[in-house]
């Protein structure tokens, strides 16, 4: 097929998976992740909340329809730092593919080792904890260490950047925002403002504003989004902005048991019988008790109990922990978006 | 709130099974059954089960709380409804069979009438996805396309539609399953002949622009009462659009679909779920463009389904049980995920294997069928191999569907004279022929050109030719490198393989170099690793005992304990002719007595239809091989205390020796004595030794020696390899010709068990006794004769439990012959013989050291499990003596066989030493004639209205029908015959007009009578058993076949039927439960 290069990863433990190198050559460190999502690679290796992460499939064959065109994709690139796949094909096939994945990652500079049991390596993380590792390709030296602090800056723009046109205006605070979610907002008639992650929420006129997750700590946004969510302006958190919702109103967080990482996490709308499949990859989450009196828990995990969506009980300021997929699951999501816009056309009148 | 309410309300609910196993609907609805019954036991409600096929789990004890071994028809669905009065009805377990007797019996107002509650899925919403006409329109409501397509009523209609769409076209009726009736039309005259076809199966066919090379997929969904929706597993066809699904290879889950056509089809699938109001679980299938993410829906399956069934293998979420749970009212979310049995089972299982999916025909067994496959189903059972990647899983797969092929490289070569012709037009050996492909040189984009098959599937078949040439550049183990051995094996490869491609071995018995690969490898460190599926990649930890074995990991997911308490079980493999629900009842049996005796169960099977492969039946399941290298990979990790080889057929019944000669403990009777009765010659000579008469024999030695035998015992000879089950290459034969031609055939089947010949008896009754005896001693034993004479294969026999029409001292004489055999071979567990009997001669044919086909028959007619006991015998329980004995029974038991010849078009529905059904019923009736009208309406025939066609061979059997003929006579029945049995008749003073042979232009015509329905049943007797048959013999039989109009084709199995319902009326037949007999 091609010439196998050996290459391992090599946990913070001391744990050791070898395999052969399917990406660029170089060495690369990271926090080592899993997920079980069966498809869908192309998406989850462009996310930028990815960044700074090795990523580690279970799903065991990888590379099978190749790689879409990048506009298609979450992010003009590769975001995860390296990839951990059991069986690669070289060989890809489907009408829609540009390039192969391996050189997909070989154009961005990403490593990528096949060969690995990953149901081993994800047991080991799910008993052990996630922890940094580092990938080295056969004759490449020691990687240097990710500098998580800068991951915020890595994948936000640098300028505020203007998409569409409509009658309200919403702003996303883009501290990793997926292409796709801003296609969502477009596709319903919306002015789209995508600030900087740095950027003073006070100076901003939006009629409601969207936040995402954060790759790493999002303790310095509490400050920013605390004022944010006193000009009363309809606030909507996605993939993990619950969080930062939460520090910014004095709530804590705490690590999970075991990390939801994948697209198979089931939430419960709290108060009803309203379940929902969502795609999520979090290992921290809000600690019920440190939510103020004048929050509610909106989203539950139905395995762990652990809270997936929060919603201040007055006006419109609610986030949630999963990813509502716009384009991938609009059946069940659609609801969410268009309940934000309309809260914040509501809010104009 | 209303639930509680709802299910306060339900207390007691019916069940309907699906019947006989028969092509299209088979072994995975005893699953989905028996998952469905088993959650409604949890919810305290009382079951009644409506099921004839009695060697299913379902209709064991403590299962359903009452079990009717009656037909699923209206007409005694409505009796035992107005008897139990039940609060609710279950109508999406027992396949089409179930949902179509649902339907009629929500129209007729019966459901009302009694107050009967459908659960789950509302009939409306089965009726909406049945009418082809009325889906259409609904998903159209919701803008999402079906496939282009008309629904007529006429054949005229049917051409102009045609006309319409343009060629090629498919036709498919409605309200069947498994595409009975449906094909592909190039032009009008193909199309007249298919129309007319389907016609006689549906008043209503729709008329499809024909996608042929689209991708099909499929989608299992569930929906709970509250909307909630979640899909279980989604699978991809190997094989392209045009094949149908049961006949595809089947990959989940899909492995060519991108993200977003994957999250499309699933959306659609929920849409679709959600308007047509489902609750439960449905099946969606999709046709997609190659090229494009253009879609249709080919059709919705609102009822649990083979491809549910195997979704649920696949996956290992439960889809039937937590349907059956959804039917009573609950949530998603109020489930538990029964693998993790922490998690909830409202979320979407992910995989971290591929499995693959591969059907196993039968075709060779019937004479005349078209190899072709289409756009209907042929195949008899099917294969779930699971590996992690697509290569090991294929490998494994094309080694279980038992063909005897290796994997897909390494068999011996089928040679074709046209390849691309074998490429193109797919019949059931086209995956060897793409083998065959890469090695002449073919390229991928070649054979996709010819087969559509998507590229990827092809590259990764191309790496296992890769593999196999490099290792054929060895010729010693020591020189293959380690890294090439593994990576073989990673990719599939068997021991066997390996052998063949580096030792080259010239001799077929490679028992010795196999062993060689092994010891090498294991010397090597080359071994498999066992994992889980878990449902969840993982991510939690589960218990699960749901194992599969593989060479891509690093690591075990399970400990083994290795503590003298596991007991290994081998089950059936894939249901075949001859093999199928029976030792899967046995098996699952088997283990539950190993439970029940405080041991642990460890069973291995690879069938996703069965209920031993459901891991709630096990301590473990071992979803995997049934091979020597794989029983014995297993064996080496769990060391158990003994194997048992004795429930599973004759897959694990042929490994004995082997295993015993790897030093694996064989539980019951020993390896070599199952040697002795699996071996003519050995048997032959104990037999002698034992002044057991037996029919005159010759084992193969040279061809002078077999002329000279035919010359001394006189034909007809029956020709059969030793070691096989349902007649595999058997043949009766009645001159030298024939011997010459057959004995050829027989030798291709295997060289390393000897033909042997046989004198063959005509006009002898046939018996069998099925028994459990412990150190040679007789427990307990069951005699059951044969409705028809002895030619007629067992498992196409009718059979009659206790037998009724039996000398005493025929019984006696069997029952001697028995202990004195069970006394040779030193027997511990279950054996089962064949005997026949001729005036006051008893002959054995053969003998069995393990269960048979009767094993569930017998057990549940005596009510004494024959299993359990040969279990505890086995495992060496002291056991108690049962004291039942068969002449204590005031009732009669009968075993019917089903048919599937609607389904394998062009072949002869003609019965002979070759097995042919594809399942059974067992009825119980009070009496002789009360039996055999309820097992054989349960199989599909009917007490006939009016005319009755006659056409009865040569002049043994003419006599033999003649009383019968009489009877239908008296009985007011206008009799039609062919010209020789209407002047017989008229000779013995009964009145038949005479109907003109098939090839006759003269009319009337039997042909024409029998294509208009004219006709209510055909008896057709054979002339003989050759091959050679009558031209219009066999067009009478098939046209009967084709245009659907019962046909019985023995004369005593006909005598019986037609003095049965001259003698009872509809109303005679009593609806009594298992428990009231």
């Amino acid at each position: 097929m091609f010439n196998k290069k050996s290459a391992a990863l090599t946990l913070e433990d001391g744990t050791i998976f070898t395999g052969f190198s399917f990406g660029a050559d170089g060495s690369v460190s990271g926090e080592v992740v899993f997920n079980t999502a069966m498809i869908g690679y192309p998406e989850l290796l462009s996310d930028p909340l990815m960044r700074g992460h090795i990523v580690a499939l279970t799903y065991p064959l990888i590379g099978n329809y190749g790689v879409p065109p990048v506009e298609e994709l979450e992010s003009g690139k590769v975001q995860v730092a390296g990839l951990v796949v059991t069986d690669y094909s070289e060989e890809f096939s489907h009408w829609n593919a540009g390039e192969s994945l391996s050189k997909w990652l070989k154009d961005n500079n990403v490593p990528a080792i096949y060969g690995v049991d990953t149901r081993a390596l994800a047991q080991h993380l799910r008993d052990h904890g996630e922890m940094s590792g580092k990938i080295i390709v056969e004759g490449a030296g020691n990687p240097r260490e990710i500098d998580f602090s800068k991951l915020m800056a890595e994948v936000s723009v640098n300028e505020p950047v203007i998409y569409g046109d409509g009658d309200v205006t919403i702003a996303i605070l883009d501290t990793g925002v997926q292409n796709s979610v801003i296609r969502s907002l477009l596709r319903r008639g919306v002015r789209v403002v995508r600030l900087p992650w740095h950027t003073d929420l006070d100076e901003n006129q939006y009629d409601g504003l969207l936040l995402v997750g954060t790759a790493d700590d999002p303790t310095p946004l509490a400050e920013n989004v605390r004022r944010a969510i006193e000009k009363d302006k309809p606030i909507f958190g996605v993939r993990g902005a619950d969080i930062t919702l939460a520090l910014a109103v004095g709530g804590k967080i705490k690590k999970l048991e075991r990390s939801h990482r994948g697209t198979n996490q089931p939430v419960l709308e709290t108060g009803t019988n309203h379940a929902l499949i969502t795609s999520q990859n979090h290992s921290w989450a809000i600690d019920p008790q440190s939510l103020p009196a004048d929050w509610e828990v909106w989203f539950e995990n139905l395995n762990d109990g652990s809270i997936e969506g929060i919603r201040r009980k007055t006006g419109f300021v609610k986030a949630v922990q999963f990813n509502p997929e716009p384009t991938l699951r609009p059946e069940e999501f659609s609801p969410l978006y268009d309940n934000f816009i309309d809260a914040a056309r509501d809010g104009k009148k | 709130m209303l639930l509680a309410m709802e299910k306060n309300k339900i207390k007691k609910v019916v069940l309907l099974g699906s019947g006989a196993l028969k092509i299209g609907e088979a072994g995975e609805f005893d699953y989905s059954g028996s998952q469905a019954l088993k959650a409604l036991k949890e919810e305290g409600i009382a079951t009644v089960l409506i099921n004839p096929n009695i060697a299913t789990i379902q209709t064991s004890e403590n299962i359903a709380d009452r079990v009717y071994f009656l037909p699923v028809t209206p007409e005694y669905v409505e009796k035992v409804i107005a008897r139990e009065r039940p609060d609710g009805i279950l109508l999406a377990f027992g396949g089409q069979t179930a949902l179509n007797c649902g339907v009629a019996l929500f129209k007729s107002g019966i459901l009302e009438k009694y107050d009967v509650q459908v659960l789950g899925t509302p009939v409306q919403s089965i009726i909406d996805t049945e009418d082809r006409d009325i889906f259409v329109k609904k998903l159209d409501q919701i803008g999402v396309k079906t496939i282009k397509s008309k629904a007529v009523t006429t054949v005229e209609d049917a051409k102009t539609v045609a006309a319409e769409l343009g060629y090629p076209i498919i036709i498919r009726p409605a309200f069947t399953l498994g595409g009975l009736g449906s094909g592909f039309a190039n032009d009008e005259a193909e199309l007249d002949v298919l129309a007319r076809k389907a016609f006689t199966y549906s008043p209503q066919i729709l008329v499809e622009k024909s996608l042929k090379g689209w991708k099909e997929i499929e989608y299992e969904v569930m929906r709970d009462r509250y909307d909630n929706c979640i899909t279980v597993c989604n699978m991809e066809n190997f094989d392209p659009l045009g094949i149908h699904t049961g006949e595809s290879i089947v990959v989940a889950p899909v492995q060519t679909l991108s993200a977003t056509e994957a999250a499309k089809l699933r959306a659609l699938a929920i849409r679709i779920i959600r308007h047509v109001g489902i609750v439960g679980e449905c099946n969606v299938q999709y046709a997609l463009d190659p090229q494009s993410e253009e879609y249709v829906v080919i059709e919705v399956n609102a009822r649990l389904s083979r491809s549910s069934a195997l979704a649920s293998k696949a996956t290992g979420y439960p889809l039937a049980f937590v349907a059956a749970k959804l039917a009573l009212g609950y949530g998603l979310h109020e489930l538990k995920n029964s693998v993790t049995k922490t998690t909830t089972a409202c979320f979407e299982p992910t995989l971290d294997y591929v499995v693959c999916k591969i059907p196993r025909w039968d075709l060779g067994k019937f004479k005349g069928v078209s190899r072709e496959l289409g756009s209907s189903m042929k195949s008899v059972g099917e294969v779930m191999a699971i590996g992690r990647n697509f290569e090991e899983a294929m490998q494994k797969g094309l080694r279980m569907i038992g063909q005897g092929m290796h994997g897909f490289v390494a068999n011996k070569e089928l040679i074709v004279s046209d390849l691309d012709e074998a490429l193109n037009r797919p019949t059931d050996k086209r995956v060897f022929q793409l083998a065959n492909a890469f090695k002449a040189g073919y390229s991928v984009d070649r054979i996709f050109e010819l087969t559509k098959i998507d590229r990827w599937f092809l590259h990764k078949l191309q790496n296992i030719i890769r593999l196999d040439n490099q290792l054929g550049r060895f010729d010693k183990l020591e020189d293959v490198p380690d890294a090439l051995l593994l990576e073989a094996k990673q990719r599939g490869f068997s021991d066997f393989q390996i052998a063949r491609e580096v030792l080259k071995p010239c001799d077929t018995d490679m028992e010795r170099e196999v062993a060689q690969v092994r010891a090498h490898r294991k010397a090597r460190g080359i071994t498999p690793f066992i994992k889980r599926i878990d449902t969840v990649a993982g991510e939690y930890p589960a218990d699960t005992n749901y194992l599969y074995v593989t060479y891509n990991g690093i690591s075990h997911d399970v400990d083994f304990p290795r503590d003298d308490r596991s007991v290994v079980v081998l089950g059936s493999g894939a249901y075949r002719i001859g093999s199928s629900v029976e030792f899967d009842w046995c098996s699952v049996n088997a283990a539950n007595t190993i439970r029940k005796s405080g041991l642990r169960s460890i069973m291995i099977n690879y069938n996703p239809e069965t209920v031993s492969t459901d891991y709630d039946m096990s301590d473990r399941l071992y979803f995997d091989e049934l091979t020597l290298e794989r029983v014995l990979d297993i064996t080496d990790l769990e060391v158990p205390r003994g194997v048992i080889v004795s429930m599973g057929g004759q897959i694990p019944n042929n490994l004995a020796l082997r295993l015993e000669a790897n030093h694996v403990p064989i539980l019951g009777t020993s390896a070599a004595n199952i040697d002795r009765a699996e071996d003519r010659h050995k048997f032959s000579s104990m037999c002698d030794e034992l002044g057991i008469d037996q029919p005159r024999w010759k084992e193969l030695s040279s061809l002078e020696d077999i002329y000279q035998f035919a010359e001394d015992v006189g034909f007809p000879l029956l020709i059969r390899p030793s070691y096989v089950l349902s007649g595999a290459a058997m043949n009766v034969v009645s001159n030298r010709s024939e011997l010459e031609h057959f004995l050829t055939l027989a030798t291709n089947v295997s060289k390393q068990h000897p033909v042997v010949v046989t004198e063959y008896l005509t006009h002898a009754k046939e018996i069998e006794i099925d028994a459990v005896a412990r150190d040679g001693e007789v427990l307990i034993y069951a005699i059951s004769e044969h409705v028809e004479y002895a030619g007629v294969h067992s498992g196409d026999a009718t059979m009659v439990f206790p037998p009724q029409k039996m000398y005493v001292e025929t019984m006696r004489r069997v029952k001697k012959i028995a202990r004195e055999v069970a006394k040779g071979l030193e027997i511990t567990g279950p054996f089962n013989m064949q005997l026949m009997a001729k005036n006051n001669d008893i002959k054995v044919i053969e003998c069995n050291l393990r269960a048979s086909r009767s094993f569930p028959f017998v057990s549940k007619v005596l009510k004494v499990n024959f299993i359990e006991l040969a279990t505890r015998v086995m495992l060496g329980e002291s056991v108690e003596i049962p004291h039942k004995s068969a002449f204590e029974l005031d009732y009669v038991g009968i075993k019917a066989p089903q048919f599937s010849f609607s389904r394998l078009q062009k072949a002869d529905p003609v019965l002979g030493v070759e097995m042919a059904s594809t399942g059974e019923v067992g009825c119980l009736g009070d009496d002789y004639s009360e039996a055999i009208l309820k097992s054989m309406i349960s199989v599909g025939y009917a007490i006939p209205k009016k005319n009755i066609l006659l056409s009865t061979g040569d002049a043994h059997s003419k006599t033999d029908m003649l009383s019968a003929a009489k009877a239908l006579q008296d009985r007011g029945y206008t009799l039609f015959a062919t010209k020789g049995t209407a002047d017989f008749l008229a000779a013995n003073g009964v009145t038949a007009e005479v109907l003109q042979w098939p090839d006759s232009p003269e009319k009337p015509n039997t042909l024409d009578f029998i294509k208009e329905r004219k006709i209510d049943l055909v008896i057709n007797i054979p002339k003989n058993l050759s091959a050679a048959e009558l031209n219009n013999d066999y067009t009478i039989r098939r046209s009967a076949i084709d245009f659907n109009v019962p046909l019985i084709t023995n004369p005593r199995l006909a005598s019986a039927f037609i003095h049965a319902f001259c003698k009872l009326g509809p109303d005679d037949i009593k609806i009594k439960a298992w428990d009231e007999y």
